[in-house]
This record gives structure tokens, sequence and C-alpha cells, in this order.
């Protein structure tokens, strides 16, 4: 569960700042003359980008908790209390 | 905001939550990484899919998808090497002059019209090359000339988006006009509209800027 919160706001943090970042380096003035010729930065962003970046970092959240979480459901519950952990 | 978020929690909620908030530092850190990471990859996805999208149509899109060329033909053997074969013999005859061969697709009308008929293809554009001098004022420099037909090479490729002055449809009235390439017109110093002449092999297509 701790995995699932620190999951959805570390995620939907990401996702609102990833915007603002995008949006960011869009309007920086960086002149570029080589291969390709441009103003500044170029992004491209895609709905598919977001949502695949949301899913990586809850599986992986996930994945990280859930180790911990399946470790610590193995304790007796009255062991832990009487300090044998 | 705490304990509303408590009570209105289930238990598993409630346990979770009371331990994230009593260890604040160590969620926020959590919290920081995925941020953190969610983040960098949503802005380096953005930049390196606008690199390529951007390379794409600078590479891809400036010119045809496929480009049919001629044929390699096999050069006709001198008649004195087919009736001396021996590869050590010094063949020598006096007054031969060399043949030109000129590189070009056999009936290029039927060959577009075959292409065009065919469901794949969207459109064909006809296009010869040439290398010239062009000679503008006391300037001279060496360009490759590209002979196209305006209508159908604005559909082939996004060279029309690239025009910063005159227009596709001047070629088709102006009589040995030629567009200049950014480069070319700043070595030559040309503008719209100015007056040059080229030399070489492809210079009969190209006598007037526009």
């Amino acid at each position: 569960m701790q995995g699932v919160v620190i999951g959805l706001i570390g995620s939907t943090l990401g996702l609102v700042l990833g915007k603002l970042t995008v949006e960011g380096l869009r309007k920086l003035p960086i002149r570029m003359e080589g291969l390709v010729r441009t103003e500044g930065l170029l992004m491209s962003e895609h709905l598919s980008d977001y949502i695949l970046a949301f899913v990586a970092a809850m599986v992986v959240v996930l994945l990280a908790a859930a180790y911990p979480a399946r470790r610590a459901a193995g304790y007796d519950p009255v062991e832990v209390i009487r300090g044998a952990h | 905001l705490q304990p509303i978020l408590l009570e209105r929690s289930p238990m598993r909620w409630f346990i979770s939550i009371r331990y994230l908030l009593s260890h604040m530092r160590q969620s926020l850190v959590c919290i920081a990484g995925v941020t953190i990471s969610v983040l960098m990859f949503i802005a380096m996805t953005a930049m390196m899919k606008g690199f390529t999208d951007k390379f794409i149509i600078e590479t891809v899109e400036s010119s045809g998808h496929i480009t049919v060329n001629d044929e390699p033909r096999e050069r006709q053997t001198p008649i004195l090497q087919r009736v001396y074969d021996d590869p050590n013999a010094l063949l020598v005859l006096d007054g031969t002059k060399p043949r030109e061969q000129i590189e070009k697709i056999k009936n290029p009308t039927g060959l577009v019209a075959t292409l065009r008929r065919m469901p794949q293809v969207l459109e064909a554009a006809p296009i010869v090359t040439g290398d010239v001098t062009a000679v503008y004022g006391t300037k001279t420099y060496g360009i490759i000339v590209y002979g196209i037909d305006p209508d159908s090479q604005l559909k082939v490729t996004t060279i029309g988006d690239k025009l910063v002055s005159g227009s596709f449809d001047r070629l088709k009235t102006t009589a040995n006009g030629v567009i200049l390439g950014r480069g070319v017109a700043l070595m030559l110093g040309a503008r719209e509209g100015d007056i040059s002449k080229a030399s070489g092999s492809a210079a009969r297509i190209l006598r007037r800027f526009t």
C-alpha cells in the first residue's frame, strides 16, 4: 500500500512536472545549425509516452515494494512486538 | 488533513498512510525519486522524438521515398579487345574518340505513368540532374542542378514549405528559371529575379533565377 501511495503521488507529480519541463524546454532559444537547423529544442509529445511513464513507474515502485512487504508479512506480529526481529 | 485521511481510509490504507506520514523525510525522498524518474523519462522521450521527427522530415520527406535510377549498362568492349582477348596484350588504336555515356532512363514518361498507376504509389515525379558552373557577376560557383516538374515535385517532397522567396508556380511561366538553395544564393550574392549565366553539360536549363 505504501508503494501504491508513493507510486501514485510520485508518478502524478512527475507527469505534471514533466509536461511543464517539456513546455519550458520548448521555449528555450537554443539555435542549432548543422544536419538539422532549428531555433530551439525540438520536443514531440504523445499521450502514449505519458501513459507509458506512469505505468512503468507504478510497476517499478510496486516491484520494489513487493519484496520488503512479502518479507514483513512472513513475520509473526507477536514475535515482532516482543522484539525478536 | 491527516485525521480526515486516517478516518476515511480502510485499515490497510490507514496503516500505510500513517507510516508514510510518520516517516515524512523518507517518504518524500521516495516520492522525489519516482517524480524525477517520470519527469526525466517524459522530457528525454519528447526531445528524442522531436529530433527524430525533424530528422525524418529533413531527410526522408525532402526527397522521394523511392528513387528509380537508370540501370547500369555494360560498357561496350573496344573492338580490339574483342579480337585480341589476351589480357597481357598491349592494344593501341590511333584516332579513337571515347563515346560519351549519358545516363538516362529509357521512356521516362511511360515509366512515370506506370508508377502512378500502381495503387501503392501516391505520386511519381520525374527529375534530372546535372553539374553546371553558375556565373553571377564576377563570381562563379559549381552547383548541381535538378530539373523538376513543379506540380508533381511539390506532391512528393516537402520542398515547397522551405521556399523563402518566390514560388514554384513561376517555374512554369519563366523560361529557364531556377530556384537556388540558400547556400548558393549567399555564395553568389544573388536575389530573387536576378539573371545569371551557367555553363556545363546541364547549362541549357539554367539561365534565370526565379
